[in-house]
């Protein structure tokens, strides 16, 4: 078993030799298996022995053992030559000579390795714009900004306790280095919004209505359901107390009334459409200054009637822009329609217009109770409506009471 | 103490391995060295190898590894 060990070994001594490096031996002379004899009293290893011809060996041995085997006595009868030089060693010797390219691969490397090893972005997510801020002032008086080496800086952990504890208005922070990014996660404290502090105030009425439906959270009532009240008047007052001595309050409610509008809407019964048949015609070409090229689209433009349009695109080198654009000429084709009404069919088209203007200045949760056609007339080609609305909506309006008064 | 033959008799310790290799150990020296023809002083005569294209790959004090296509092996007492 030892002998396949020792013959590993010697397998082992292949690569290693690689790096200490290798010597090409030539020997010359009557009888060279006397030098190798010699070399092998001396316990000089060698390795892949050949011979060439009758008076010519060839043989390998490692630098280290150069010197040893020049010690041996050279008879007369034998020229020794050094021929090739392989490994390591000797491929170091040849690399100095090309120096400037050594010279680039290791400030590559370096570069590197140096660059790698820096800060090169901060992102900071889920921070408000104030807090970001404060973040970022926290982290430059750390010391951590960008273009700084990660060695300089301190511990993850204690960048995060650190933020945590001179930033109040943050919750967490998430500190995580991505290579050369540094990355956090912010969670704000949620503080609810304070309500906005109310001046003493009365509620009023918007507008003339029949009151439908009450809610008060502050004030004295002082209308009830189905009470019909003008524009301004006071519906909670915000004066509570006795009359002599009063106490302003804000009043606070929703009040909701119904109120009344009148639309006209006129509907002509022949409407004359101009609709896109879908056919398109495009040109395509460049402009530079007054003069235009065209290079596609060379059909003539046969449509009776069309839609032209024109897009522009300014060519751009870098950040200049230069007087060069690329335009696109496109043609629509289209068709005239004549829609036409019948009395009915104009008049429920009104009606929907109506809903629809006068819902325009209302509220969203306004309600149409009910409408009602008051005047309907046809004249010059046209449907004429006068329609009325019941609506219920809020009416309430707050009224800030002067003090002093 | 039961020494190995090789070590008592200071015999040497031949290794083959198919026809590709052969190491041997405890020889006393080279006598003659080709790339058809290996032959070894021992304590008690000579080895010969013969065969073909041969390379000495190792060369230590008393050890030997040849490679080549080994056809015969003789041991020569004289």
């Amino acid at each position: 078993m030892d002998i396949y060990e020792t013959w590993g070994s010697k397998m082992k001594n292949n690569w290693t030799s690689k790096i200490t490096g290798t010597v090409l031996v030539k020997v010359t002379g009557i009888g060279p298996e006397r030098y190798l004899n010699d070399c092998m009293r001396k316990g000089i290893p060698l390795k892949d022995i050949k011979k060439v011809g009758e008076q010519c060996i060839l043989f390998k041995i490692e630098l280290r053992d150069l010197n040893r085997l020049r010690k041996i006595p050279r008879k007369k009868i034998y020229k020794v030559e050094f021929l090739s030089r392989k490994g390591f060693p000797f491929q170091f010797k040849r690399a100095l000579k090309h120096i400037g390219f050594v010279m680039g691969i290791i400030t590559f490397i370096s570069l590197l390795f140096i660059l790698s090893n820096m800060i090169w972005k901060i992102e900071i997510v889920g921070a408000s714009p104030s807090v970001e801020y404060k973040v970022i002032k926290e982290l430059n008086s750390m010391g951590i900004k960008r273009g700084v080496s990660q060695y300089s800086i301190p511990k993850l952990q204690e960048i995060q306790k650190n933020l945590q504890d001179k930033i109040p208005s943050i919750t967490w922070i998430g500190v995580k280095l991505y290579g050369t990014t540094f990355h956090f996660q912010v969670v704000e404290k949620k503080l609810p919004k304070p309500d906005p502090i109310l001046k003493p105030q009365h509620i009023v009425a918007k507008e003339k209505a029949i009151v439908t439906w009450m809610y008060v959270e502050k004030g004295k009532p002082l209308v009830m359901i189905n009470d019909y009240v003008h524009k301004g008047q006071i519906l909670v007052s915000g004066l509570l107390g006795t009359e002599e001595n009063p106490i302003p309050i804000p009043a606070v409610g929703e009040i909701r009334g119904e109120v009344w509008r009148e639309e006209y809407v006129a509907v002509p019964i022949h409407t004359n459409f101009q609709l896109l048949t879908g056919k398109t015609k495009r040109n395509y070409f460049m402009r530079i200054g007054k003069m235009e090229i065209k290079y596609w689209g060379f059909d003539k433009n046969t449509f009776k009637r069309y839609k032209d349009e024109k897009q522009e695109y300014q060519i751009k080198f870098l950040k200049w822009k230069l007087p060069i654009y690329l335009a696109k000429n496109s043609q629509f084709e289209s068709k005239e329609v004549i829609r036409t009404y019948t009395k009915e069919e104009a008049k429920e088209v009104a009606l929907k217009i109506g809903r629809k203007d006068v819902m325009k200045d209302l509220d969203k949760d306004a309600k149409i109770l009910s409408e009602k056609v008051l005047h309907e007339s046809i004249d010059n080609g046209k449907v004429d409506i006068r329609i009325f609305y019941k609506i219920n909506e809020v009416i309430s309006q707050p009224q800030t009471i002067v003090q002093g008064d | 103490m039961d020494l190995p033959p090789d070590v008592l008799l200071e015999l040497p310790r031949i290794t083959m391995i198919g026809q590709i290799h052969i190491y041997i150990e405890n020889h006393r020296g080279l006598l003659v060295y080709s790339d058809k023809e290996l032959r070894l002083l021992l304590k008690n005569g000579q080895l010969l190898i013969k065969g073909k294209d041969f390379v000495l790959k190792t060369m230590l004090p008393e050890e030997i590894l040849l490679e080549g296509v080994i056809e015969h092996v003789y041991f020569v007492n004289e």
